[in-house]
């Protein structure tokens, strides 16, 4: 069975706000997500999908249905738990990370897991079948247009979230397991708002749109005929580009894994917060390892005070205080202004 | 003793290290101490630590275990039901018990607990009151004993718990917001270092830990002994009855509080500070006195004086706001918006999550519509059954399988067995919103009021995820400033920018809202609304007659579509044009007053009528 012919990620032209921030998030899983706002046919979900071809490699324990990371014990399923206690040694097995998604249309039980009724019905023993958050443990969830999704799988998406593990407590099932994932959603803003809470939970926003520069439309164009003129030859066009990418990314990881938080970032992010007057702390947080991831991929051991900055407008825009119905969007302009003024010393 | 601490912190915050908050960790120590305090419920905006602080509630009190509970647990996972593996194979029904026997002596914690099943609620609340969990269902009873403490955490964003289920949780605190620099500072500090090298942040915290971890045992036996003064009963009562709470549980709350409170702070009685404390983490979701109430509620009553009796209410006897305006019908305002209120529920004679099944024309579908909605709960199928209920039909059939077993069927199901589903649509419903923006409105800053009523039931729509739409009418023609959307946002900004002024052309705009409402594009399942806010005083027919009869004609032809109507008469002063009563009355509508819609003026209200 051949493989759909996926989109590579450095032929994307323009864009590279969008393209920034999620290669930030695989530099550095930990910033939380990424939510796309934009219209539709800018090239949201193609960029999601080709960002599945540079994802490194991840070590998992071999077997387990949740592919739990096998470096991570304090994050095992309750199996892998148990082989541990009792004295197996786990093995290991190397692993792409995926782009798993999460369709609108899913049900409940599909996304989180439900009894498995083959199995009931031939033995009438109860056994759990994983979803799609099983699926996502550990790689890329993402959720196309996910303003319009279902609030009862928004609960299950909060849940899993906040917690990074998937309780399972219906139908006579109860089980939960690890749901570590990266959530990237996208939206087109005039189908309707997200709630809050899920917004919160995405670590950046982007706002993307259409290519605007004539030559660079030309460009998208014909690279979208080449792609679908003759697949193969387009990728292999692309191959040094890509392999460059992903030789970059794994140095950036590295260097974020070995980067220690500074205070000076710490301040920055900090004043910016309270300058803007942003409520809960995830901006803040998002703000110092945005930054260090931001270096990381530059090529900087050290963050500093303009790594945030390059980060304020991807972190902050959807953390405005703000209840629905208020009015405080954040002004971008009045923002860097302020940013200069304040840090130009 | 120290490895052991540290061991048990894996993933665990460490209590001591929350920054601040100091009001919310109290009030999380003293439901660990006291097993008669009965419910925590903690409000602050979205990343406020809420969760956070909770979950390291277990690090200074180990013993006790904290149990999530899942936003999609099910009725039978939590209260239990048959037991499916015993009934298989030994034919007997017996009860299995559900997470509620778990939680027992421990914690249950509910995390963002407006958005769960009111029956869920209810539920546990129950069990938590009675300390008992008794089942009937699914043929099977059981009870078995359940004392928990229960900790629930809300955004109040997110829409609000009910009064009566608020009631019963004894103590209710925010979450502060921090706003010096160095707090968030440290916040940020120790947040990072959590996550990078969890052990070095409890070794530095350890100390503290070990302390309050002293501490709560210290106050665990002293609690029973703790004296209350016989004086302060008198003053909790006195002071429940001036803050006009209801009922007793605020009084006993208060007294249950301010004595582990006492506990806590090694002492054997307690003290006037307990109370004053206790009263802060009790009663501030009691009291129901809107003037009482923290933010907005004081700039209500300047509006009102705003409003000056109206001996007539002459559409054209408006005072211009703004100086360059011109006389005549052709004038035109923005006003800004009123403040918002909390709106009654206004829509209540038809039950929101309603039964898909029992909807017209729709009975015998079989659930796979476009937008099946969710499972709520089984019952025996009447009829024919469609939508089967899977699980509930395997429950119901095991116990009978020991007999039945033939051939190499694993389980046999005979129709006695089956089970359909009860299905809810919680996104079902589309509110028009239909609104005179003519002239007579701008009357005396009307629009002013009018506004703010509308951003209530914006704010209402928004909480109940509903969509909703917009359209004005004025001068000659009625228009569409939203369709139904979703977006909140969007509607505020039309809202705000809406204008005002021109004669009243009511007819038009009914017979436009209708067709909008009865279009294709809606989707079919939704539980349709149009909300006409206008005084009624229609003054451009549709042809040559009366404009107010060319309204209730339009108004007897539409009330038979399959839409609901709710009025809100904006005219105010007395004596009050029925105008709006009648055609609320040829719609067969629901009426209000523009000022009923107010749930904590109109709960005033009531209270003075009732105490005099």
């Amino acid at each position: 069975m051949s493989r759909r012919p996926v989109y590579p990620f450095t032929a994307i032209v323009g864009q590279e706000d969008m393209k920034e921030v999620l290669l930030l998030n695989v530099v550095n899983p930990a910033i939380g997500g990424v939510l796309i706002r934009g219209e539709k046919g800018t090239a949201k979900s193609t960029a999601v999908r080709a960002l599945a071809e540079l994802l490194p490699a991840r070590d998992v324990v071999k077997g387990c249905p949740f592919h739990c990371a096998w470096d991570d014990h304090d994050r095992l399923c309750s199996s892998c738990q148990q082989s541990l206690t009792d004295g197996a040694v786990l093995e290991k097995e190397t692993v792409p990370m995926k782009v798993v998604e999460l369709p609108l249309c899913a049900t409940e039980d599909r996304v989180a897991g439900t009894l498995d009724i083959s199995h009931a019905i031939s033995t009438g023993m109860k056994k759990f079948e994983p979803g799609i958050l099983a699926e996502a443990n550990g790689n890329i969830l993402y959720v196309d247009e996910v303003n319009l999704l279902d609030d009862h799988l928004v609960d299950l998406l909060l849940d899993a979230a906040a917690m990074g593990v998937n309780f399972v407590e219906r139908e006579g099932v109860s089980f939960s397991h690890p749901a570590n994932f990266i959530l990237i959603g996208t939206m087109n803003p005039e189908e309707g708002d997200l709630r809050p809470q899920l917004l919160d939970r995405f670590g950046l926003v982007v706002d993307v749109h259409g290519e605007r520069d004539a030559v660079n439309r030309v460009e998208v164009i014909k690279r979208r005929i080449d792609f679908e003129g003759s697949p193969d030859g387009f990728l292999e066009s692309f191959q040094e580009q890509q392999e460059d990418m992903r030789a970059c990314l794994i140095q950036a990881r590295q260097r974020m894994a070995e980067s220690e938080v500074n205070s000076e970032i710490l301040e920055a992010a900090v004043e910016i917060s309270l300058h803007l007057g942003v409520d809960g702390h995830r901006a803040d947080l998002t703000l110092v390892k945005a930054a260090m991831a931001w270096a990381a991929l530059e090529g900087r051991d050290v963050a500093g005070t303009k790594d945030v900055l390059k980060v304020a407008r991807m972190a902050l825009p959807h953390r405005m205080r703000r209840q629905p119905f208020e009015e405080s969007k954040l002004d971008i302009r009045e923002l860097d202004q302020w940013l200069q003024e304040r840090f130009s010393s | 003793m120290v490895t052991g601490t540290i061991q048990l912190l894996r993933g665990i915050y460490p209590f001591p290290a929350v920054v601040g908050q100091d009001r919310v960790k109290k009030a999380l120590l003293c439901a660990a101490v006291s097993d008669d305090l009965r419910g925590v419920l903690i409000t602050g905006n979205a990343g406020t630590a809420k969760s956070t602080v909770v979950r390291s509630l277990r690090s200074v009190v180990p013993s006790m275990q904290i149990h999530n509970l899942p936003l999609n647990v099910s009725e039978d996972r939590l209260i239990g039901g048959i037991d499916v593996d015993h009934a298989i194979k030994h034919g007997e029904k017996r009860y299995q018990a559900g997470i509620l026997k778990d939680v027992d002596g421990g914690l249950l914690y509910m995390d963002e607990i407006n958005l769960f099943d009111d029956r869920i609620i209810q539920r546990v609340l129950d069990v938590m009151e009675e300390g008992e969990n008794r089942v009937e269902r699914e043929g099977v009873s059981g009870r078995h004993g359940c004392r928990f403490a229960l900790v629930g955490t809300m955004d109040p964003a997110e829409g609000a718990l009910s009064p009566h289920l608020l009631d019963r949780f004894d103590i209710c605190v925010s979450m502060e917001q921090m706003v010096d620099r160095e707090s968030r500072l440290e916040v940020l500090r120790r947040r990072l270092l959590h996550d990078s090298r969890p052990q070095e942040l409890a070794l530095t915290h350890e100390r503290q830990m070990l302390e309050v971890m002293e501490d709560v045992k210290d106050a665990r036996e002293r609690l029973p002994y703790i004296l209350v003064p016989e004086g302060f009963y008198d003053a909790v009562s006195r002071l429940t009855m001036e803050l006009g709470v209801q009922g007793h549980r605020g009084d006993l709350a208060m007294i249950r509080t301010a004595k582990a409170l006492a506990a806590l702070d090694k002492r054997d009685q307690v003290c006037f500070d307990d109370l004053h404390e206790a009263a802060a983490m009790c009663l501030n979701h009691r009291r129901r006195d809107p003037e009482e109430d923290e933010g907005s509620p004081k700039s209500q009553e300047p509006r009102e004086e705003r409003e000056p009796t109206e001996q007539d209410d002459n559409q054209m006897e408006w005072e211009p706001p703004s100086p360059n305006n011109d006389s005549g019908a052709g004038n035109e305002d923005v006003f800004s918006i009123g403040d918002p209120f909390v709106v009654i529920d206004y829509l209540k004679n038809v039950d929101r999550r309603m039964d898909l099944g029992k909807r017209k024309g729709k009975r015998g579908s079989t659930g796979e519509s476009k937008h099946p909605g969710r499972c709520k709960s089984f019952r025996l199928p009447k009829g024919e059954v469609t939508d089967i209920a899977l699980v509930p039909t395997l429950r119901a059939a095991a116990p009978y399988q020991v007999q039945r077993r033939r051939d190499d069927m694993a389980i046999v199901l005979e129709k006695s067995d089956f089970r359909e589903k009860v299905r809810v649509s919680r996104n079902g419903t589309t509110l028009l919103f239909l609104v005179d923006a003519s002239g007579s409105m701008g009357a005396r800053r009307r629009m002013v009021a009018v506004k703010g009523a509308i951003l209530s039931l914006l704010k209402d729509a928004y909480q109940k995820r509903d969509a909703v739409g917009l359209m004005a009418f004025r001068r000659d023609s009625a228009e569409l400033l939203l369709p139904p959307t979703k977006s909140v946002d969007l509607a505020y900004n039309r809202l705000r920018e809406m204008p005002t002024g021109g004669r009243t052309p009511l007819a038009l705009g009914l017979s436009k809202a209708a067709s909008l409402l009865s279009s294709d594009r809606l989707n079919a399942d939704d539980d349709l609304v149009m909300v006409i806010v206008s005084d009624g005083k229609a003054n451009v027919p549709l042809g040559e007659g009366d404009a107010f009869s060319d309204a209730m004609a339009i108004a007897d032809k539409v009330s038979g579509l399959p839409m609901r109507f709710v009025v809100v008469d904006t005219g105010a002063g007395y004596p009050r044009i029925d105008r709006a009563q009648r055609l609320s009355r040829a719609l067969g509508a629901t009426y209000f007053r523009l000022e009923d819609l107010n749930a904590d003026r109109l709960a005033h209200s009531i209270r003075m009528a009732v105490h005099g």
